[in-house]
C-alpha cells in the first residue's frame, strides 16, 4: 500500500502518464481511499496548467539587453 | 532605459532572422530579449553560476557568425539552446572539476509535510480558485508563479522550462542537460510542487 508521501513524489510521473501499469493501480487505489492526495494531485494538475499557460506576450528590453544587442550586431555586420 | 515590447512583433523565426541579418537593431535586442534569460538558465543548469553569462556571450557570437546558415531546422530558440548547452558542457570539461549545483535546495524543500507515518501533516484541501485561468487572472497570483519559477534553482528551471514551456520530449531534455532520466523527472516534479506550495500557501491564507 502506497503512503501518501510517496503518492506525492509519484504525482508528477501520475500526470505525465510516466508510471508502471502496476504503479498506476497501487496509485488510483490510493486516491480512491485518500481525500488529501485526490485534493493535492488535483492541486498539482492545475498547478501544471496554469505554469504552461504563462502569460509571455511581453519582453523586457533593458540597458544590458541593449549592449549585448549592440555587440552583436556590429560583429554580424563586421562578417 | 527600459521598455517592454510585445514578444510577437515579429511574426516567427524567418522574420526575425531576416531583419537580423540586415542588421535590424531592434531585431537583435528582441532576440537578445527574448531567448539570452533561457540561454543563461541553461549554462547555469550545466556549469552553474559563475561562468553562465559568459557562457551564453560566448554562445551568441558562435550563433551570430552561423546565422545565415541557420535553416530552420529547429526553432531558435531549439537551436540556441543545443548552442549553449554545448559550450557549457566543453567548458564542464575544460575547467576539469565538477561544479556544484543547486546545493541547499534539499534541506530547504522537504521541510516535511508528512508525519513519521508518511500520511500529510496537514489536511490538503480543495482550492478556491480552481482552474488554470481563475489562478492566472488573480493578479497576485500570477505573481507569485512567475517570481517562483524566477528563484527555482538553475536545473530546475531548465527542466521546467523545457518540458512544460517548450514541450520537449524528456529524452531531448536529458540529452540537453546531461541528465539521466530519473534525475530530471526528480528535478521537474520538484519545481512543480515548489510552484504548487506557493499557491497553496496563498489560497490557503485566503
Ligand atoms: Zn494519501
Amino acid at each position: 500500500m502506497l503512503k501518501c508521501r510517496q503518492i506525492e513524489q509519484l504525482a508528477s510521473d501520475y500526470l505525465d502518464k510516466d508510471l508502471s501499469f502496476r504503479q498506476r493501480m497501487a496509485f488510483k487505489l490510493h486516491l480512491f481511499i485518500c481525500h488529501n492526495c485526490r485534493n493535492y494531485v488535483r492541486q498539482l494538475k492545475i498547478t501544471i496548467t496554469s505554469i504552461k499557460l504563462m502569460p509571455a506576450n511581453q519582453i523586457i528590453v533593458d540597458d544590458k539587453t541593449k549592449a549585448l544587442a549592440k555587440v552583436l550586431r556590429e560583429n554580424a555586420s563586421k562578417q | 532605459m527600459t521598455d517592454k515590447r510585445d514578444s510577437h512583433f515579429y511574426e516567427n523565426d524567418a522574420a526575425l532572422i531576416d531583419a537580423m541579418l540586415e542588421g535590424d537593431s531592434t531585431a537583435f535586442e528582441t532576440a537578445v530579449a527574448l531567448y539570452h534569460p533561457r540561454m543563461v538558465t541553461i549554462a547555469k543548469a550545466i556549469i552553474g553560476e559563475a561562468f553562465a553569462e559568459e557562457i551564453a556571450q560566448d554562445a551568441w557570437m558562435s550563433a551570430i557568425r552561423s546565422l545565415s546558415e541557420f535553416a530552420g531546422r529547429s526553432s531558435l530558440n531549439t537551436w540556441l539552446i543545443q548552442i549553449t548547452a554545448n559550450a557549457a558542457k566543453t567548458r564542464l570539461r575544460r575547467e576539469k572539476r565538477q561544479v556544484s549545483l543547486d546545493e541547499n535546495w534539499q534541506e530547504k524543500e522537504t521541510a516535511d509535510r508528512f508525519d513519521h507515518t508518511g500520511h500529510w501533516q496537514e489536511p490538503v484541501s480543495q482550492w478556491e480558485l480552481e482552474t488554470p485561468e481563475a489562478i492566472l487572472a488573480n493578479d497576485q497570483l500570477s505573481d507569485i508563479i512567475s517570481k517562483t519559477f524566477e528563484q527555482l534553482p538553475p536545473q530546475q528551471q531548465a527542466v521546467l522550462s523545457l518540458y512544460d514551456l517548450e514541450g520537449e520530449s524528456m529524452s531531448e531534455i536529458c540529452n540537453i542537460l546531461d541528465l539521466s532520466a530519473s534525475n530530471a523527472r526528480v528535478l521537474l516534479h520538484r519545481a512543480r510542487s515548489a510552484i504548487q506550495q506557493k499557491i497553496a500557501q496563498y489560497q490557503d491564507n485566503d
